[in-house]
């Protein structure tokens, strides 16, 4: 195991220059503790790793974080159980990002329940070449507080290729905070399905049927036109032209507790597909979970 | 409509629900009771084809005594909220911590986990739920007992209740779980507490020694069933034999696993070769060494001929035959020559033993856990396809070659419809033989999902026509998968369900039973 710090004095020179430009892109929220909390990036020996990391580190910056903490596994989860049960049982406190391949996820999770995780979000993150040409991201979020996909969009939405994104709540809002709000992006139009457990589809590029189609959402009839709506709370400051390192960025950023919209909804999906969709190259594949020990 | 609670138990309203969670909180204390998505999000994690939020729990409670889990069942019985039960048994890709319900609450027994005793000179162990096999070999470590498990795939976070449980299976001569269980502690849904056979006499010792007792054996309803909660679990060990040769037998086409089975079979039957005998074929054993994606391009199933050819750039066999001899050095020698004499006949066989692969992880992990040690590289299977999604297919037939190939084309037609795989193995036990199929899909791909259901749907409707019953299955399975074994044994169960649980709070929808 190697472990590794971020330099410090590359974050404070980060943060600076953002907060150097007057007015900061991103804000906490209020019900966000994170700032409080250790954050540790644990990276399982993915290919995904390098980028991912980088993605991790430019939020950071973005956010004036100089705490993260990076766990490099050398071994994998199959054969490394006891080197993560201790790290788990070490990190009390602390907020984990981690990136696994799909067997380690699969004995991860077992390992985290086991000591009493607080799971805030989970990720499939999938780029194949022998499936569909869209890259696609599976999340579950907790709650809206928790919520990765938003970001993400308006993240990959930056590159060429098409992407699905679909996000799944576990707790629905509050009935206070029942209010209709829905994310929004310049391109995208957004519909709510009608019923008790509302979906929102956020679609660029392509029609609702063709969305719901790419999405696998198979109520055809009930969706109400979602009048759009411009969130500058997830408005798009820092770029890249790799759709990993945005997810790490999304990921991390959303960990460290930065502001996005709360959608109200028990699930939400995102299609985007572009005239020129450049086809994935290569077969990418990896699970992210967020999660307080 | 939005409630406190991310599902609630179906037919209990929330106010219900708020009464039975407060009294769990008195039993076992607030930390014990978790209703908070956060808390409940590594529960709710499937690897099957359909919507997680059909098995998501409404509460995860965690009980350390028999004392409070007898207190659960009557708060259960007086609220109508129905458990679902786990432990240390890991059901990947048979519906994982998930319950077969939505809204079920989990009673989640991990950490009742005392290992009550372990004898070396009868070589048994007394458990509780929560034990893991890893908790069991440090202990052997630590006080220097020459006794061996018998563990799955998930070996180390694994244990012996969960998986015997749910009639899981290993690799070592003890690798029937069941066969070697002996003597249970249940709690009845009416809080009543039984003990099976020889635990029936308060100051009987003979409790891990002899499984019959007097009367009906009874054990064996509270395996892959929702009649009683096992808090104490008896079973034998195997003594560490002083050699154990695993060896790896390869042959190069599909054809061959009609011979290896009429070759292994009277080899197990008679003894020669104690522990069951797998045959795997390539894919099931390729992630460990290759990416899919170097063989295949574009959708649909892996061709015959990407197969030959991973197989040859990995000096796999197409079918990889494992086993292990266990005794003395004269007993190991000579049973050896018996099998290399046997296999070697045809000329097709090529053998395989430790000192020829090295660090090779195929043979490796095989090899541990043929000697019941801690190794979970199996499941770089997941890493085929990835994507998360996973079904073990579990047929039985007799152990006979004729079994063998009209099977495997059968499971490759039906998977190949529907764009996936062929990850399967054969296993030989005694006189029946397990045929394992586990069924790895993209979950992330909706098309892929809506296949991978189809196909499972197929697969058992298909399998048990043809009189191959299925001895395990996943959670949103279970009710197809207990119709294939006729009415009269599912209305057994039904009445005995009634008799004894007339609420229906425990694991309702296990096995199909309600």
């Amino acid at each position: 195991m190697e472990v590794d710090r971020r330099s410090l004095m590359k974050g404070v020179l980060a943060g600076g220059a953002f907060l150097a430009l007057g007015v900061p892109s991103w804000a906490f929220a209020d019900r966000s503790p994170q700032k409080s909390k250790q954050c540790v990036l644990l990276l399982g020996g993915t290919s995904a790793d390098g980028l991912f990391k980088s993605g991790a580190r430019a939020a950071c910056a973005d956010m004036a974080y100089e705490g993260l903490r990076t766990v490099q596994l050398k071994e994998g989860v199959l054969t490394g159980t006891d080197t993560i049960t201790g790290l788990l049982n070490q990190s009390r406190g602390a907020r984990w990002i981690t990136v696994l391949d799909d067997a380690g996820a699969v004995i991860f999770l077992e390992l985290a329940r086991s000591v009493g995780v607080r799971m805030l979000s989970m990720g499939v993150h999938a780029c194949s070449t022998d499936g569909p040409s869209y890259i696609r991201h599976d999340l579950t979020s907790t709650s809206q507080d928790h919520s990765v996909g938003g970001l993400l969009a308006s993240h990959v939405l930056q590159q060429s290729e098409d992407f699905c994104i679909t996000e799944h709540f576990l707790r629905e809002p509050p009935a206070e905070e029942r209010a209709l709000t829905s994310w929004g992006a310049p391109g995208f139009s957004s519909h709510r399905s009608a019923g008790p457990d509302p979906i929102h589809v956020h679609c660029s590029g392509c029609s609702l049927p063709d969305g719901r189609r790419l999405l696998g959402l198979e109520a055809t009839e009930g969706w109400i036109p979602i009048p759009p709506q411009v969130c500058t709370r997830e408005s798009v400051t820092w770029r890249s032209e790799n759709w990993v390192v945005s997810v790490g960025y999304a990921i991390t950023a959303s960990a460290l507790g930065v502001d996005t919209v709360p959608e109200s909804c028990a699930s939400r999906a995102f299609a985007h597909q572009s005239r020129n969709g450049r086809r994935a190259q290569r077969a990418e594949r990896f699970v992210s979970f967020v999660m307080d020990i | 409509m939005a409630s406190k609670y991310i599902a609630l138990p179906k037919g209990v309203s929330e106010k219900s629900f708020d009464a039975a969670v407060k009294e769990f909180r008195r039993v076992l204390g607030e930390a014990h009771v978790l209703v908070k998505a956060e808390q409940l999000a590594p529960y709710t994690k499937t690897m099957m084809p359909v919507p997680d939020a059909d098995h998501t729990a409404s509460a995860a409670i965690m009980a350390t005594t028999v004392e409070q889990i007898q207190k659960i069942v009557g708060i259960c019985n007086k609220y109508k909220v129905p458990i679902w039960t786990i432990s240390t048994g890991k059901n990947l890709g048979y519906g994982s911590a998930a319950p077969a319900e939505r809204g079920q609450v989990v009673l989640d027994l991990h950490r009742m986990n005392r290992i009550l005793e372990v004898d070396g000179d009868l070589c048994y162990a007394l458990v509780e739920p929560g034990v893991t096999y890893r908790q069991l070999y440090d202990y052997f470590q630590e006080h220097k007992l020459p006794l061996w498990l018998s563990v799955p795939a998930p070996s180390a976070i694994a244990g012996p209740t969960g998986n015997t449980m749910d009639r899981g299976v290993g690799y070592t001569p003890y690798g029937e779980h069941f066969l070697n269980a002996c003597g249970m502690e249940v709690v009845l849904a009416n809080g009543e507490i039984l003990r099976t056979a020889m635990g029936g006499l308060s100051k009987s010792n003979t409790w891990q020694c002899f499984k019959w007792g007097y009367g009906p054996y009874l054990d064996g309803i509270f395996t892959q069933s929702n009649y009683g909660i096992v808090t104490k679990f008896g079973f034998w060990l195997q003594p560490a034999p002083p050699v154990c040769k695993p060896f790896q037998i390869q042959y190069q086409n599909e054809a061959d696993v009609e011979e290896i089975v009429e070759i292994m079979r009277p080899l197990r039957i008679s003894g020669v070769i104690p522990n069951s005998g797998v045959i795997a074929h390539a894919l099931y054993e390729a992630a460990l060494k290759a990416k899919r994606s170097d063989y295949v391009k574009g959708p649909g199933s892996i061709s015959d001929d990407a197969v030959r050819q991973l197989v040859s750039d990995h000096k796999m066999g197409i079918w990889n035959v494992y086993a292990a001899l266990y005794g003395t050095k004269e007993q190991v020698d000579v049973n050896w020559k018996i099998v290399t004499d046997a296999f070697g006949k045809s000329g097709k066989a090529k053998f395989l033993t430790e000192e020829d692969v090295g660090d090779d992880p195929q043979f490796g992990y095989r090899a541990v856990l043929m000697r019941g040690g801690m190794d979970m590289r199996e499941f770089s299977l997941y890493n085929w396809r990835g994507g998360g999604g996973s079904l073990w297919f579990a047929p039985v037939s007799q152990a006979r070659g004729s079994e063998t190939l009209k099977q495997m084309k059968l499971a490759k037609q039906i998977l190949s419809r529907h764009g996936l795989d062929y990850t399967g193995e054969f296993i030989v036990g005694l006189r029946d033989m397990h045929h394992i199929l586990d069924m790895v899909y993209d979950r992330t791909d909706p098309e892929m999902t809506k296949a991978a259901y189809q196909c499972f749907d197929e697969l058992i409707t298909e399998f048990s026509a043809l009189g191959y019953g299925s001895y395990r299955t996943n959670t949103a399975f279970m009710n197809k998968v207990a119709e294939t074994y006729g009415p009269v044994q599912r209305s057994i169960n039904r009445r005995l369900k009634k008799a004894l649980d007339p609420n229906g709070i425990l694991a309702p929808g296990k096995s199909g039973i309600r």
